[in-house]
């Protein structure tokens, strides 16, 4: 996979993450600092949390065929 | 932030599912509805557009059209607008746009929800201030009479 082909990919990921942040941020304020507050951390956790789980496959993958 | 009014949600969530943040706005609330809106229209259309304006259609895709549906209006206003639109060339992120466009119609149903819950309980800044349960259970301690008090006097 070329980097910048790698890099536009990462960029849909995070604007996907972003999206759904943003709802959960609405779902848990009502003013625009809190929506973003609570926006902030749900992206961070959503993003962490998946890309946590995609190293946990890869690590788990390169140990059964190693 | 006025306090939360309790107030019927069939019309709020009716008009969250048609329009994206109406049904926030209906309720009263402005920003969390400019949220709402933005994120899911914007979504909704850079999906389209990374699928080059034909992914939206209940003919072509039946199963992508059932989770594009919960978008509402847009989602109809979409499929009869590209309904005559053909791909003719190559597109790399195909997929990526009918996963945006679907992600958008599944987050408005998010939305719906929240307001659902906001006609019901209040706003979530309400709900987590109150208290988890007010009926408080006897403890045995309060059972016992203060000393000096006789127990049988007080029926």
């Amino acid at each position: 996979m070329p980097a910048g082909d790698a890099f536009v990919r990462i960029a849909f990921f995070l604007g996907a993450c972003l999206a759904a942040g943003i709802v959960t941020g609405v779902t848990r304020a009502s003013t625009p600092g809190g929506i973003l507050r609570e926006a902030g951390r749900a992206f961070v956790s959503l993003a962490g949390g998946i890309v946590l789980l995609c190293v946990a496959i890869w690590l788990v993958t390169a140990v059964a065929q190693s | 932030m006025p306090a939360p009014e309790r107030v019927s949600p069939a019309i709020p969530c009716l008009l969250a599912w048609l329009v994206p943040g109406a049904g926030h706005l209906r309720i009263g609330r402005r920003w969390p509805a400019v949220f709402v809106a933005s994120t899911v229209l914007v979504l909704f259309v850079s999906g389209m557009a990374l699928a080059g304006f034909e992914n939206v259609s209940r003919a072509r895709h039946p199963w992508w059209f059932a989770l594009q549906a919960f978008a509402g209006l847009p989602t109809l206003a979409a499929d009869l607008l590209t309904a005559e639109v053909k791909l003719t060339e190559y597109l790399p992120h195909r997929s990526v746009g009918e996963l945006y466009t679907a992600m958008a119609g599944l987050l408005n149903l998010v939305a719906v929800a929240d307001v659902w819950a906001r006609c019901g309980h209040g706003d979530p800044e309400a709900r987590r201030a109150a208290p988890p349960y007010e009926g408080k259970p006897v403890e045995a301690r309060d059972l016992v009479a203060p000393p000096g008090e006789d127990a049988g006097a007080r029926g």
